[in-house]
Order: C-alpha cells, then structure tokens, then sequence
C-alpha cells in the first residue's frame, strides 16, 4: 500500500484517464480504429457523476463481446430517427449517435434520435458534454432521447467543449482504491517483460551468453547483468535519500 | 495555420515544397536544427525576455546526497526547479526508461517552492509510476550522469584545473535526461490548459526549460562537489560552461508521439518549410547584411562539423557535411561580394544556390544549409513558432459522402494506398510497450506474439477503409458508413481531421521489415527538439546534446544577443 492509495481520492489527469481507458478497451477485443476512438468516455462519464470508471471497472468483462456494428437505425422521418442500439453499451454507440445527430442537423437544422436497446442508457448524456466539439448542442430527455441542433465551433477548446477545458484545468477526483484498481487493469494490455523483448529495445542488444550486439559508446554505464534478468517490478522502493 | 505546398513555376518564385518530398522518412531525418527547434526557439524566448534562474539552495553532501532549489523568474510568473541528488549507482542502471538507477530527480513548478513543496516532491518522486504530483506541478525528471566525464571534470576542478576539452568532446555533457513526464503523467498540470499567455505556454517549453535545469544543475553540482573536496577547487570556466550542455536518448516511442499528434507535426514542419521558401524568395545581391549573416552562420556551422568527434553509424559522418558546406561558404562569398553564383545574376539567388546544392551535397547538408536560411528571417520565424497550436482531438464530419472522402484518400494517401500489404515483410514488426516501465518496443512479431500490437498501420488502415468504401453506395454518409463499419472511426476521423494539411504523417508503413525506426526518432530530435551531436545506435536509439553551447544564466540575465547553437571547441 503506497502513501498515495491511502488518501481517499486522487486527482487524475486527462492524459492518463484516456491512456488507461485506451488500455482497457484495447483488451475488450475491439479493432484499434474502434477503440482509439473511445477512449473518453470513461472519462466524460466520470465528469457528468454517471458510472465513470467504477463502470468501466464493472462492464470489463462484458465489453469483450460487444458488438458495435450491431447497432441499426430503425426508422428515420426527417429530423427524427429511431435507433436500436443492438444490445450494446452506450459508450459503443455514442461516437455513431453523435455522427448521425451531425448528419441529421447538417441536412435539416435540428436532430432527434430516440435509442432503445443499450445497457446503461444513462450514460447517453456523454452525448451533452461530447456534442460540442463536432459543433452540436445536445440535450438527452428521459435517458433514450438525444436532441441536437447546431453551434459554432471556435476552435477554442474551451468554448466547444467546456467539459474537455475543465478536466484539463482540474483533473477529476477519483477515489484511490478505483483508480488503482483501473491502473493495474490497464497494465494488462502491456506486454510481459522477458529477456527476448528487452532486445526490442535500447542502443545494445545483449545475448543470453552476456556478449553485446551493438557499439558500447552510448555512455550509458548499462548494467549488462540487469538486462539480462528482466525483473517485472516497477521502481516503487527507489528513495531520493534526501 | 494551414499551410498547402503551390507549384511555384506558376509565379516563378520558390515554394513550399511538397509532402511527397518532406515527408519520406529519410527526408525527414535528414532535417537539422533550426531557429524553430524546440531548445533554440525556448532559449531564444529565454534570452529576449531576461529570465532570471537563481539557485536557491544547494544542500547537496560529499556523497552526492541532498537536495537543491532553483528560482526561474519569467517576466510573469516565477517557477522552481526543485532536484534530488543521489549518490551514483551501477546497480540497474541504463539509459532506457526501465532503468532503476537515477543520479537525479526533480520536479518543475509553478510559483516559489515551499517545504511542502520539497517535502511531496521528495516523497512521491521515488514512487514514480504510482506516487502523485502536486496541482502546480508541470515536470517530473530524472538524470543520469556520464560517469566517465563527470568524474574526469570533478577531479579536475578539485585539482584546481579545468577539465580537458578532449575528453568533454567525446559526449559534450556532464548529465544526461533519462525522463520527462508532464502533461497530465503523474498528476502534472495539463500543458493546453496553460494557455498561450502562460510563459511555458507554448509547445515543449516546460520540457524544455526543465531540460535546461538539468544542464545547469549538472554544472552547479560538479563545482559544488569539487569545492567540498578541495580547497583548490576552481569553478567551471564559463566558456566550458556553456560548451557543455545537458545529455539526451531518445528512442522508439518517438513514433508513436509523430502518429498521436500529426497536427503539431503539420504545423512545426509547415512553418519550417514557409519560412524556408520565404527565405529563398529574397531578393539580395553584393553585400547585403542578410547574405553575410548567412555566410557567418555556415562557416560557424562548419567550424561545428570539423571539431564534431561523434561516430555515426549509418549517418552522414560530420566531416562530409563540413565538406559540402564549404561549397555552399564559397558560393555564398561570390554572391556576397558580387552578386553572382558562378558568374551569373539571379532573381533568386538563394533559391538557386539551393537547387544547385540539392544535386551535389548530402541531405543532412542541405538541410543544414535550410536551416541557416530560416536565421535570415527571425523575426517571421518567432512568430510562426509562436503561432503553432496543436490540439490532439480529432472529429468526425459525418454529412460526408464516402466518395468525397474516397477522393481525398485517393489524392492524399495514394501513397499508403499503394503500399504492398500483402507482402510478407508488410506485417514483420510488431509495436508494443513493455509491462515493465511501459518502454516502447518494436520487435519480429513472431516472437513476441502476446504483445498487442499498438503502431498506427496508416498503410493497412487506408486500404482496408478503401475496399469498404468501395462496397457501399457513394453517396452513404460517413455517419451511416461508420455505424456499419465501426472500426474504421479513427482513421476516418484523422483522415478529415487534417484534410489539406501536407505535413502530418510520415509516409511509411512503420510495420515493414524496409522501415529505420531511427528516421523519425531523429526528426523529432534534431528537426523538432534541436538536439545536436545525435549519434545513432541499432538503427533505433539517439544519443545527443541539448542546449550545445547554450548561454549561462548570468549570460539570460543580461539579455546576450549574438549567435549560440553551434559552439567551436572552448580553446586551452
């Protein structure tokens, strides 16, 4: 137990809240052209006190099977659609809901989606905060129904995207115990460290045998010994001493 | 600021050159240090405005353990450099980020330190990976030392003698960086938030003012060590002093920063190459001031090339640079004292100089030699460095048709389409990061076949999108398109995101057995960061200098205002 999981809350950062979700998603199964793009939902959920990454923590599991492409418009008459989400969760179909509020905005100046069919609709309000950047302003009525009309698009992050400026003002406060538990998640999708792989790597290669390929001029003072004996423990005892 | 390449034969002025040249791997490697490099842009800012860098404590012991405090003075802001000395170790100690062994680690940030401030730093450093930063923390660092060279310099000041200018050539450091985290890593401030206004505001200050702490503070603890070892100690004669300047690796993950911000690169080589076309569209003959500024820089340059006692494996060796710029000097004096290249006048003699220089001389030279031409305009060049704003998000245009994105990909990536996916080198190398320190690997991908494969395959990507498209009727939206195939939402993203934009992406396949990892890396040092002296090892690693020759404090405080980068050897 470090100092830090003892305090009750962290203040998490935007850069590791999308590396961590990134991470996680990476392992649901999904294709990295999905999942790149994904990758602040956590996030955003987390700001708007909708599941966050408590959610992502408890929905792991079941993101492996998910299906985005299942997802389907229904029925469409003018500005207003319906969609059936395909049983999948709301962060996997947000990105193509707000695509087809654009679309529908684009073509006749006001959208309205109605979704039925995903698990956690509440977090369809991601919707509001991730609406802006694409020039929309997104309102969700009784946690199926997405409303969008336009907005001018600034380019300054924090007019498009007030919620976006905040969290990379503030950071967000997440409870230690949550975010370490996420972390350790997300180190999963990191591959194991061996003798092997550290030859992918470094100005040197060194043989089992303790022989370099490579010049030795980097001025790097290496301890052969240790690249040769990968330990899989992250430098969480160093002391400053001072 | 989007800057689109024209083909200058319709005004027969010199243009910007295109994206199929710039942004061939080799191309971009060969690309040198400039006015727009991170270090020299920051230090340029550094010394216009005066900051005023103090130290404020230096409680370091015989044994090289202790702490040390710096004050940084911005016209508006002040910052600290708070450093933790540790007495040096061999055990599990390498350049690369899975190293245990730190000689330093320190932090950068806002407002005057206070104990609190030292006390967190020196409780949740160490922890690294799991410890948190403070709200107005901006950095966190470690540093290793060339032992070799920070011994012979600590002897020899202690001796009372300077240290020999011979043996500092060979690494040109005391201390080399081993790691900067910042922007949200650790808990640190989220560098777009700062905002244009704040004086670390723009792109890689922060690091890079951290980067120039470290220079100092190895400076400072080799004196301090030598005059706590003898009464005869003697300080660092300035001249060596800024000889010196602060180590830096550099490795694989460099690629994945290249495809995660494709803007700011856009927008960093955008500005390089406007300025490089303006600089080459001006008028000047006999003895115009621009013209022997220029000369002045390249015989410095060449100065530089000769003293240079770097070896460079599959670079250009400092010595055939040095050779082709003497070409370039001797032309440069014709233009200088008559007008004239090779007897004839021109419109745009610069632009012809360089044409000229393109078919005999190295790449790494006649970027050297466009480098220099972005010195003739600084003040143009400050502004568009200062412009440079980059944020990371893409967004979907989802009333697109997929055959107007069809025609954009055709004409901006046939390139990536063109690339043979199907050969059986296409796939060889996997990108992946290690469980141990997250380093960035890149190996045969039979051999590591757990790891998740984590490189942008812009080739693949590109033509699997292509044959999906061509499936679908035309006029289907990108909305209506993406929501059946889901999984090609970030390329088309990026894809319409930096429509237009010629200087995004590297064109390669990254994954190919035919692709040098180094190409990029060294782009990001030398072009981007302005790192001197890169040595390349394994076609993957840099080793070089930062801050080469960089003005000391007392030089920043009073404002020094003559030419820096490229320092000849300090005379014994």
């Amino acid at each position: 137990m470090t100092a830090s999981s003892q305090d009750q809350f962290l203040r998490v950062m935007p850069r590791e809240m999308r590396l961590m979700s990134e991470r996680i998603f990476s392992m649901s199964g999904q294709p990295k052209g999905f999942f790149l793009a994904v990758q602040d939902m956590a996030m955003y959920s987390q700001k708007l006190g909708l599941g966050g990454f408590a959610l992502l923590e408890e929905r792991f599991e079941s993101l492996r099977s998910a299906r985005p492409e299942k997802a389907a418009v229904v029925s469409e008459q003018g500005s207003a659609m319906r969609f059936d989400g395909g049983g999948q969760h709301a962060w996997f179909v947000l990105p193509a809901l707000i695509d087809l509020l654009g679309e529908l905005v684009a073509r006749f100046g006001e959208a309205e989606i109605t979704v039925v069919n995903v698990i956690d609709p509440d977090e369809l309000k991601i919707a509001t905060g991730l609406g802006g950047r694409t020039g929309l302003a997104v309102t969700l009525e009784n946690r199926a129904t997405l409303q969008a009309r336009s907005r001018p698009i600034t380019s300054d992050i924090s007019q498009d995207d007030p919620l976006l400026w905040d969290v990379l003002e503030n950071g967000l406060r997440i409870e230690a115990g949550l975010w370490w538990r996420i972390y350790h998640l997300a180190k999963k999708a990191l591959a194991p460290d061996s003798v092997v792989s550290r030859r992918h790597a470094g100005p040197m290669i060194v043989n089992p045998d303790g022989t370099v390929i490579g010049r030795k001029d980097n001025d790097d003072d290496t301890d052969i010994s240790f690249l040769m004996k990968p330990r899989a423990l992250e430098p969480q005892t160093e002391s400053t001493n001072s | 600021m989007t800057i689109a390449p024209h083909d200058p034969r319709h005004t027969g002025q010199p243009g910007l050159r295109p994206g199929a040249q710039v942004m061939r791997p080799e191309s971009l490697a060969a690309i040198q240090p400039s006015r727009l490099s991170g270090a020299r842009a920051f230090m340029n800012k550094m010394l216009r405005e005066r900051w005023d860098i103090s130290i404020e404590r230096f409680d370091v012991n015989v044994e090289s353990e202790g702490v040390c405090v710096y004050s940084i003075k911005a016209p508006t802001m002040e910052f600290s450099f708070i450093g933790f000395s540790r007495p040096p170790s061999r055990t599990a100690r390498t350049g690369r980020i899975i190293g245990q062994a730190w000689d330093m680690m320190g932090a950068l940030i806002e407002g005057r330190a206070t104990e609190a401030d030292i006390q967190s730093a020196r409780e949740e450093l160490p922890k690294l990976y799991t410890g948190r930063a403070t709200p107005h923390t901006l950095i966190w660092c470690r540093s290793n030392r060339s032992m070799r060279v920070f011994d012979q310099t600590l002897d020899a000041l202690a001796e009372g003698r300077q240290p020999s200018v011979d043996d500092l050539s060979k690494v040109c450091y005391l201390m080399r960086n081993t790691g900067l985290d910042g922007n949200g890593t650790f808990g640190t401030r989220s560098f777009p938030s700062l905002g244009r206004a704040h004086p670390l505001g723009g792109v890689l200050q922060a690091q890079l003012l951290t980067a120039y702490m470290m220079r100092e503070y190895s400076c400072d603890l080799v004196e301090h060590l030598a005059r706590l070892k003898s009464d005869k100690a003697v300080p660092l004669d300035p001249a060596i002093r800024r000889y010196l300047g602060v180590g830096n690796g550099s490795a694989l993950g460099l690629i994945f920063f290249i495809h995660r911000h494709p803007r700011l690169v856009d927008q960093w080589l955008g500005a390089r190459e406007a300025i490089i076309a303006k600089a080459r569209a001006l008028e000047v003959g006999a003895g115009h001031a621009r013209v022997r500024h220029l000369l002045e820089l390249v015989r410095i340059a060449i100065t530089f090339r000769k003293q240079d006692r770097m070896v460079y494996e599959a670079f250009t060796s400092s010595d055939e640079v040095a050779a082709d710029l003497e070409q370039a000097a001797a032309a440069l004096s014709e233009l200088c004292e008559n007008g004239t290249l090779d007897g004839q006048t021109h419109a745009y003699p610069l632009d012809v100089l360089v044409r000229r220089f393109e078919q005999t001389a190295k790449p790494e030279s006649v970027e050297t030699l466009l480098s220099l031409l972005i010195e003739m305009l600084p003040d143009e060049a400050d502004e568009m460095f200062a412009e440079i704003d980059a944020p990371d998000e893409f967004t979907v245009s989802p009333a697109e048709s997929i055959e107007s994105l069809a025609a954009t990909v055709r004409e901006e990536y046939d390139w990536a389409l063109a690339a043979d996916m199907t050969s059986p080198d296409a796939y060889k190398y996997v990108w992946y990061k290690s469980e141990t320190a997250e380093e960035p690997r890149r190996g045969d991908r039979e051999e590591v076949p757990e790891a998740l494969d984590l490189g942008l395959d812009i080739c693949g990507g590109v033509q699997a999108l292509m044959a999906d498209i061509a499936a679908e009727t035309p006029t289907t939206t990108i909305a209506r398109f993406l929501l059946k195939h889901p999984q090609h939402r970030y390329l088309v993203a990026r894809i319409q995101s930096l429509r237009g934009r010629a200087y995004h992406t590297p064109r390669a396949n990254i994954n190919a057995e035919a692709f040098i990892p180094i190409d990029l890396v060294r782009l990001m040092n030398c072009g981007i960061h302005g790192i001197d002296k890169t040595r390349d090892f394994l076609n993957r690693n840099l080793r070089g200098v930062l801050y080469h020759g960089a003005p000391t404090p007392d030089d920043i405080r009073s404002g020094y205002s003559g030419t820096w980068f490229y320092p000849a050897e300090p005379v014994q």
